[in-house]
């Protein structure tokens, strides 16, 4: 009974450490699973980053760190070169191969010469036509025999021109690296699988608007009316003082040519049978006397440059019509054929408000004794229309 | 209860200021940062601008469209625009269009607005952000001259008998403002055309485009002027390369596409193309100074100075230049013309700078030749009577 106890409790022991060992034994083989291959690229003649073209000639090199060290005879380095085809007529050999990152480099086609100093290379799918050649490595000792080490920066490249191309079909395609010890794997763009075109249109654009003084709102209507003409109301011409009324021109556009500004206007201001007398350009209306004119601040254009016409250009930029618009002191104004008041040779894109990238007309008149009692008005038509 | 009531008025308080924040605020949500530019025309970014360009045979209807949207600061506020094609001529010498007076339709070989239909007479656009699209029709006439002919079509806060005819008399004082805007219509007809580009005039002019005697500037930035003459029957759309050197045209010290925008020389038309220079580190800048006057109206007078950008001080212009047009343009048969190159000499010289430079080196240099002279004096003079006192002393 003691002796089958013992053999119990020795059974027992046997099983846990077995049980125990062999826990730990699966363990020390996982700890011994491979590296990860990092640093993976492929770069070469013919490829691009991003997007490499179909079909085209490349020669390319697939460079990679290897964290491990490859140093027994025997030992295998694979390459699946996924997304490139060997071109027509062309086969992939082993003289076409370079090797780097090993102690030695040199490659021999397989079965080749055992501790010649040179690794076994055995390519398949490296036929005329083919897709996907993949590039077997078989690591060999030198003469030493001394074995090789190969780890840390590496590459593989085709360095023949002409014997392999992209693939026909765009894809994204993984390149496998694959050794004894170590792996990884990396996408390789090949046509515009990847790409992704980004894009928008805008319109042409043209506004314009007769604005308050400030820019902060539409030029009131006629008969304070929602819709229909502008006005510009001078109020009542008394013998005091030069009354005004002023508004602003606000042309938005991104015409690359440009905009031109034009005025015509109906006559004089006037009231049946009598016309307040037109004060002329370089003069500004003074107190006590009868006359009427405008004053134009052409401002500016945020990207186009303004020309006001003021005569005194003999190119066709501005009007030899006689009217001098960018006068700084007033222009008549009883242009009854179109006048162009200023032109833009760009966009313009005021602000919200905006008192500078905007045009400001000021009319001005006063009334003397002898001006006729009564309601005077003027009609004035600005016509906006893009450069052609 | 106490409590339920005060609550029942905070309740009403909150809801009427909402009601009172929308209502004062309007009722068509738009963010705060917008820019309001009024009546807004739009084409399609496909289109070269604002121009709609057709080729057309004789008896053939063509029709295309754009878009009015509302875009004005006053967002609940209905605006309504009445539709009006017009012919536009070009005037001779300003080159500059001249739409016409009491009538729409012009009789010229290159008037259009009579082929041209609308669908509507008038447009609403009841609230911000509304948008109605303008469709036109062209009808080319079976007597249609050859070549292009043009037109544009304008919407227009005044009705079209208020634009051909006036406005009656109003009971407000002061100035009516009509105001139109729209797009541009070319329309060539098939048959006899051509385009016969030629350089009329290039010019160097300065800042205020006026030119300078015997061509000799100061300082930039200067302004190639380039008019064109289009002697043809249908427009033309040149391009080109603008460079200016100093006598080797391989070697330019600025060379820029003529054109970029691609702007139409119409036939029969000198159009004017303004190139700016202005990269050397000397050059004009030009002021705008506002100032109110002494009724309170808004002056604006210019004032020039001279500035200086040391980072370009590599770029200093000086001594003689030229301007070469190198202009190409499609003919009618869709051929490439190429149009003898056109050169301009000018000069940039400083010259009112160098004087002043000049006279400063002339007056300090003969302050010292003074200064020199008066001590050679001073010093013979202190010499002499040293000798004279030691000659004493012996």
């Amino acid at each position: 009974m003691k002796t089958y106890t013992k053999l119990h409790k020795t059974v027992a022991l046997l099983t846990v450490f077995a049980l125990v060992s062999g826990v730990f034994g699966f363990l020390n083989v996982q700890k011994a699973s491979a590296a990860a291959i990092t640093s993976m690229s492929i770069t070469g003649t013919g490829i691009t980053a991003n997007s490499s073209t179909l079909n085209t000639a490349i020669t390319p090199t697939v460079n990679f760190t290897h964290p491990s060290t490859l140093n027994t005879d025997g030992q295998t380095l694979q390459i699946s070169l996924n997304g490139i085809s060997v071109a027509s007529g062309q086969t992939l050999t082993v003289a076409d191969l370079t090797l780097t990152g090993c102690s030695f480099n040199t490659l021999e086609a397989t079965p080749g010469t055992d501790n010649n100093g040179a690794h076994e290379v055995t390519i398949t799918n490296g036929a005329s036509g083919n897709d996907n050649p993949v590039v077997l490595i078989t690591l060999d000792d030198d003469t030493g025999p001394t074995a090789p080490s190969c780890t840390g920066a590496m590459t593989l490249a085709v360095a023949a021109a002409q014997v392999v191309s992209h693939d026909t079909t765009a894809a994204n395609y993984a390149i496998h690296i694959q050794s004894t010890l170590d792996s990884g794997s990396f996408f390789y763009y090949v046509g515009d699988e990847n790409d992704v075109q980004i894009t928008a249109t805008v319109d042409n654009v043209l506004s314009f608007t007769i604005r308050n003084t400030a820019d902060t709102a539409d030029q009131a209507n006629v008969g304070g009316s929602a819709v229909g003409p502008n006005l510009c109301d001078l109020g009542n011409l008394s013998t005091a003082g030069v009354q005004s009324c002023s508004y602003r021109l606000k042309v938005a556009t991104n015409a690359v040519n440009g905009y031109y500004v034009q005025v015509v206007v109906d006559g004089g201001l006037r009231k049946t049978g009598y016309t307040i007398t037109n004060t002329a350009t370089g003069s500004a209306p003074t107190s006590g006397v009868e006359g009427y004119n405008i004053l134009l601040a052409a401002g500016s254009a945020t990207v186009g440059t303004r020309t006001t016409c003021d005569g005194a250009i003999t190119s066709g930029n501005c009007l030899a019509d006689g009217i001098d618009w960018s006068n700084g002191t007033g222009t008549i104004f009883n242009n009854t054929s179109a006048s162009t008041m200023y032109s833009v040779n760009g966009p313009n894109n005021p602000a919200s408000t905006d008192t500078t990238n905007t045009a400001l007309v000021t009319h001005r008149a006063e009334s003397d004794p002898g001006t006729a009692a009564g309601i005077f008005n003027q009609f004035a038509t600005y016509t906006v229309v893009a450069r052609w | 209860m106490a409590y339920l009531t005060i609550m029942k008025k905070s309740h009403v308080l909150i809801t009427s200021i909402l009601l009172l924040a929308i209502l004062i605020g309007g009722g068509i949500p738009v963010a705060a940062q917008q820019k309001f530019t009024g009546l807004m025309l739009r084409t399609p970014a496909a289109y070269n601008g604002f121009t709609f360009e057709f080729f057309m045979q004789r008896g053939e209807t063509r029709c295309d469209s754009f878009i009015a949207q509302h875009d004005f600061q006053e967002t609940d506020k209905s605006f309504r625009y009445y539709l009006m094609a017009s012919d536009f001529e070009i005037d001779p010498t300003s080159l500059q269009p001249v739409f016409p007076t009491g009538k729409l339709i012009l009789d010229h070989e290159y008037s259009l607005a009579s082929w041209l239909s609308l669908d509507r007479d008038m447009v609403d656009l009841p609230h911000w952000g509304f948008e109605q699209p303008i469709a036109f029709c062209v009808t080319v006439p079976q007597d249609a001259q050859p070549g292009t002919h043009y037109a544009a079509i304008l919407l227009s806060t005044i009705t079209k008998t208020e634009y051909l005819s006036g406005i009656s008399q109003l009971d407000e004082g002061g100035a009516v403002l009509g105001s139109r805007s729209g797009v541009n219509v070319l329309v060539t007809v098939g048959g006899d055309v051509r385009k016969d580009v030629e350089v009329a005039s290039m010019q160097v002019t300065d800042i205020d485009y006026k030119g300078a005697f015997l061509n000799i500037f100061e300082y930039q930035p200067l302004n190639i002027v380039i008019d064109l003459v289009n002697d043809g029957n249908q427009f033309a759309k040149p391009a080109g390369n603008i460079s200016i050197h100093t006598g080797d045209l391989t070697n330019s010290e600025f060379f820029v596409p003529f054109n970029p925008g691609g702007s139409r020389v119409l036939p029969q038309t000198k159009s004017t193309f303004v190139t700016n220079w202005n990269d050397g580190p000397l050059y004009i800048v030009k002021d705008e100074n506002k100032s109110v006057d002494s009724s309170g109206n808004e002056i604006t007078n210019y004032s020039y100075r001279l500035a200086v950008d040391l980072a370009k001080i590599g770029d200093f212009r000086f001594g003689r230049y030229f301007v070469t047009l190198q202009m190409l343009y499609y003919d009618s048969n869709g051929q490439l013309q190429r149009v003898p190159d056109y050169t301009v000499q000018f000069w940039i010289i400083p010259w009112k700078l160098i004087l002043v430079i000049l006279l400063v080196v002339i007056t300090m240099y003969t302050l010292w030749r003074r200064n020199k002279k008066d001590n050679v004096k001073y010093i013979s003079k202190k010499s002499a009577a040293w000798k004279a006192s030691q000659r004493k002393q012996e």
